[in-house]
């Protein structure tokens, strides 16, 4: 499938440097024009809701926030780890812009063709 | 499923769904309506049983004979009936002759002879996944769905936050028809080939 691009971000505000530059990169994704998604798992699912990444603001970039904001607005689209979520007891209603709850089959399908991704 | 789990199954439906609406027409749900939806799969999302026949897209006349032929047989279901009778349906009832009323039209399937003389009819294919999620859900619907023949309309209820984005790509990925999707429930048809 041309035109795609996947960040896997495993890591969430215990990891700002981490979190911070998969979203650089997400943008600099969407920004060529690729559908980009960022699949958070483990702890990156608490970057998915309102405040999650609030205070993350690492010397020599934007802040997270920003970041992630800029993303949605673009169009990117994050997929959040279904179970991870539910096991950390996250509130589905408090998800910010371009955030969604998916399973494996999700994120299966979107790299079903062969899709080129990268890992934090 | 034992009959006892089923019995106190159908009370908390009656004591969570009386007097609720249908989310399709916001009709008031009286104790039979909530009896037929919890039948036809519907604990979690119970309608009106004319949008459920609506939602698994079969008239309402043959859903309600099906219904009543399968309540016939259903000792706890008689039971919550009789007790919905002699409630009298506090709310506006137009269900309460049905298992009286029920008759078997014109070319409709005709139910197979069970092996103790009563009659018998094939249920609606309902699978209540609760709430599992991602691959757990996928792989416990795709082992469901070996085991009926194509073609077969099957409902899927699963109340996992992921489900409404998992069940529809599973199926385009698959092959499978996703008829309707109204979460918690899924009506789908299973693909042609096995």
């Amino acid at each position: 499938m041309p035109g795609r691009f996947v960040i896997s971000l495993t890591v969430g505000p215990e990891q700002p440097d981490r979190a911070t530059v998969a979203f650089v990169v997400a943008n600099a994704a969407v920004g060529s024009e690729r559908e980009t998604v960022v699949f958070l798992s483990t702890e990156g699912v608490r970057l998915a809701v309102v405040g999650g990444a609030e205070g993350i603001h690492e010397e020599g970039f934007a802040s997270l926030r920003d970041l992630m904001a800029s993303f949605a607005r673009e169009g990117g689209k994050i997929y959040v780890c279904s179970p991870c979520f539910k096991r950390r007891k996250l509130n589905e209603t408090e998800l910010i812009a371009g955030a969604m709850i998916v399973g494996g089959a999700k994120l299966v399908e979107f790299m079903d063709q062969g899709v080129p991704s990268i890992s934090y | 499923m034992a009959e006892s789990t089923e019995s106190r199954q159908l009370l908390e439906a009656l004591t969570r769904w009386v007097g609720s609406s249908c989310p399709a027409c916001s009709e008031s749900l009286c104790d039979h309506a909530v009896l037929c939806a919890v039948a036809l799969g519907l604990k979690d999302c119970p309608r009106c049983l004319a949008c459920a026949a609506k939602g698994l897209k079969r008239d309402l006349v043959t859903t309600q004979n099906h219904l009543a032929r399968w309540l016939k047989g259903k000792d706890c279901y008689l039971r919550a009936w009789a007790k919905a009778d002699s409630n009298r349906c506090k709310l506006p009832c137009h269900l309460g002759g049905l298992l009286a009323e029920a008759v078997i039209p014109a070319g409709a399937e005709v139910p197979e002879e069970g092996t103790n003389g009563q009659k018998r009819v094939t249920p609606l294919v309902v699978y209540d996944f609760g709430d599992l999620g991602c691959g757990d859900l996928v792989l416990a619907l795709r082992q469901k769905l070996k085991e009926l023949p194509p073609g077969t309309q099957v409902r899927v209820i699963a109340t996992d936050p992921g489900a409404p984005e998992d069940i529809p790509a599973w199926l385009r990925m698959v092959g499978h028809t996703l008829l309707d999707a109204s979460p918690p429930c899924y009506d789908l048809r299973k693909r042609s080939d096995p």
